[in-house]
């Protein structure tokens, strides 16, 4: 499963790789990081249909 | 000599009207006998005393007398007056001089009372004319100089100024009596109507020099140019006198006679008098006894009519109640003075305790002015006080919801970095218990880059308390090096939150441009920080304002740039400049933006304290705070720094 997270926090990365260390590993799910609405925008529409879920910030930076 | 005074009165009417003009005295009676008890007939009772005056005062006297009662019982005052004089005038001439003073006097008040300055002055020459008829020049002279008329020359004056002159002459004042005598003189010569005594006293005053040849032609032509008896009787007497000093008795005793005769018949007393003692004296020294003796019976009789010892007592009675009268009146007068000084005084003091009055009116009323003032000006004090307060609670409140987001994250990470740690840690026992030591080397390092990461956010969440603290505090703050991009991205990001908060549909693009090279500068952190924040919020709320209006087609920017200003000769370092795109500021207001509780925001939602306090902040900073505004289009607020 690839999941994309959108958070302005640069720290969420790396609490994310850390939380899911072990799905990670065992390749249950597959994480893709984005800094900004834009950033997440621009990378959905470079792959399209990868992700089954996409976790985003709602109060966020644009 | 003493009687030649007789013929000076002639003034007023007599001048023009000549008892020789028997038509117009027949007219007068005439007009008597067909006028009614009025006013009218007053006048002419009058006008006809005055011409029969120098010819016949017993006439006279007969006609001014009835004049007097009818305007008495007609309080007609004017009338009185006239007659008053009229008999006055005959009594001096018939030589009554008591008598006449009475009656002049009496004539005195009249004028007084009708306040007629013309009446007055002819009034002060008959009175002087009694006392000149009486021999005493000196009195008379008195009257006559209190008269305005005699400065002027004029027909009815130059009598006046030759009765000056005949007193002066009397008073063997020769000089003075020449300088008015000649005055008349060179009047009269050019005159249609002349008056022989000044002719008379011409010649007195040659006489008295002992020039007799040039006295004689004097007394010649007035005698030639008199108008009426008791003038020609006069040149006569003076004749008479001359001839006997100079010797030639027969043409003196000519003389003498001549104006005996005539003075007998018209009742002039003091005339005969003086006739007759020349008379006898020529008589006495030829001794001719017989007629010495007759014509000093003569002059007896006639003395004895003058001046009676009873008449003269009169007169100096008369004379002493005139004085106590004029006495009388220098004292009223002087009383009316004082009265009036008291008076003049009384409304001085009057109108200075006014003043005062009025001027310790005032100053209490300032007094009290001052004092409320001081207190309105207290209560203002501390209600502004209290309000710049509550801008700051105000301002701290929009910072609540923004530090509230703020410090989520931080403690968020916080909480989840350990969990995660506790977890790593139990792992890193398995691991320790499997002996796979690569496996826990490398927890160990997640476990302390996540040390490492707790702490960042827990002084992360330290700091924004600080920051909220400090904002919170009074401005007590110190300066100090302060990095102004992060100061302003702070800010930024805390106001953007705050209003995100209250509104959560509301979104904004913000644009950021911030001058890496700008070093520290030494500022009060929460001051400039609260200016801008309050720059934010005011851009937030014109970009909401303008959204609410446009809709969807509107993006909302607010752009905040900071700058490094190198250019040497400007006295600003730092630039910051905040710009949105909002409903902007009407220009009618631009001059107002900055002044304490000035607002656009509607009641209850702005204190209009925001712009106020950030110019007073940025002013202490010595630096400079303006706007720029296109009404629609947007606000750019720019600060300068040095």
């Amino acid at each position: 499963m690839k999941i994309l997270a959108v958070d302005d926090e640069r720290d969420v990365q790396h609490l994310f790789e850390q939380r899911f260390r072990k799905e990670i590993k065992n390749g249950e799910v597959e994480f893709v990081f984005a800094n900004s609405g834009n950033e997440a925008m621009s990378y959905l529409s470079d792959h399209t249909r990868e992700e089954t879920l996409v976790l985003s910030d709602i109060k966020c930076q644009v | 000599m003493k009687c030649i005074t007789l013929t000076l009165y002639f003034f007023l009417i007599i001048i023009s009207v000549l008892p020789q003009n028997v038509q117009y005295v027949d007219s007068l009676k005439k007009a008597l006998s067909q006028s009614d008890e009025d006013t009218n007939k007053v006048k002419l009772y009058a006008n006809l005393s005055w011409e029969y005056q120098w010819s016949y005062p017993d006439s006279a006297l007969a006609y001014s007398l009835p004049g007097l009662q009818l305007a008495k019982k007609l309080h007609f005052e004017d009338g009185e007056f006239d007659n008053l004089t009229s008999l006055g005038m005959s009594l001096t001439l018939k030589g009554n001089y008591s008598k006449a003073l009475e009656t002049q006097l009496k004539a005195t008040k009249i004028a007084e009372r009708l306040n007629d300055h013309e009446r007055v002055e002819d009034n002060l020459w008959f009175i002087g004319g009694v006392y000149q008829y009486s021999g005493d020049y000196r009195k008379a002279l008195h009257y006559f100089n209190k008269m305005n008329r005699k400065n002027i020359l004029s027909e009815n004056s130059k009598i006046l100024l030759g009765m000056i002159g005949q007193c002066y002459f009397y008073l063997n004042n020769l000089d003075s009596a020449m300088f008015y005598i000649k005055k008349v003189y060179d009047y009269d010569v050019r005159s249609s109507s002349h008056w022989s005594p000044v002719y008379y006293y011409m010649a007195a005053i040659y006489d008295k020099k002992g020039s007799f040849l040039p006295a004689l032609d004097y007394y010649r032509e007035g005698i030639k140019l008199s108008v009426n008896k008791a003038d020609s009787i006069d040149g006569y007497i003076w004749m008479a006198t001359v001839f006997k000093n100079i010797g030639t008795e027969d043409s003196a005793v000519y003389y003498s006679k001549k104006a005996i005769t005539e003075a007998l018949s018209a009742s002039f007393p003091s005339t005969v008098l003086e006739a007759s003692k020349l008379l006898v004296d020529i008589y006495k020294s030829k001794h001719f006894t017989d007629s010495a003796f007759r014509y000093q019976e003569l002059m007896l009789a006639a003395k004895d009519s003058l001046f009676s010892e009873e008449k003269v007592k009169q007169l100096q009675n008369i004379s002493f109640n005139e004085q106590l009268r004029q006495q009388e009146i220098q004292q009223t007068e002087e009383q009316y003075k004082n009265r009036i000084k008291t008076y003049v005084l009384l409304g001085g003091i009057t109108v200075l305790l006014l003043l005062a009055g009025i001027l310790y009116r005032n100053n209490r009323q300032k007094q009290k002015a001052k004092a409320k003032i001081e207190k309105a000006y207290q209560v203002l004090k501390t209600t502004q006080a209290q309000l710049i307060q509550s801008e700051k609670m105000a301002s701290f409140g929009e910072l609540t919801a923004g530090i509230a987001h703020e410090i989520q994250n931080p403690l968020n990470f916080v909480n989840n970095f350990s969990e995660v740690n506790t977890e790593l840690l139990q792992e890193m026992k398995q691991e320790i218990g499997k002996g796979n030591l690569n496996e826990v080397e490398s927890i160990a390092n997640d476990v302390i880059d996540n040390e490492q990461k707790i702490n960042h956010h827990g002084k992360r969440a330290d700091a924004i308390v600080k920051g909220m603290l400090q904002h919170s505090r009074s401005s007590t703050g110190q300066k100090e090096p302060t990095d102004i991009n992060a100061l302003a991205d702070e800010y930024l990001r805390l106001a953007y939150h705050g209003l995100r908060a209250k509104d959560n549909s509301f979104n904004a693009t913000m644009k950021t441009d911030l001058d890496q090279t700008i070093e520290k500068i030494n500022i009060v952190p929460q001051d400039i920080g609260r200016v801008l924040l309050n720059l934010y919020t005011n851009a937030f709320y014109a970009v909401n304002e303008k959204k609410k209006r446009q809709g969807e087609d509107y993006q909302p920017t607010i752009s905040v740039s900071t700058k490094k200003i190198n250019d040497k000769s400007d006295s600003y370092r730092i630039q910051i400049k905040v710009k949105d795109n909002g409903t902007g500021i009407p220009q009618k207001v631009m001059d107002k933006i900055f002044q304490p509780f000035f607002t656009t925001k509607p009641t209850g939602q702005g204190t209009g304290l925001g712009l106020s306090l950030s110019y007073d902040i940025i002013k202490a900073h010595g630096g400079e705070i303006k706007a720029e505004t296109q009404d629609g289009q947007g606000a750019e607020f720019i600060i300068l720094l040095p």
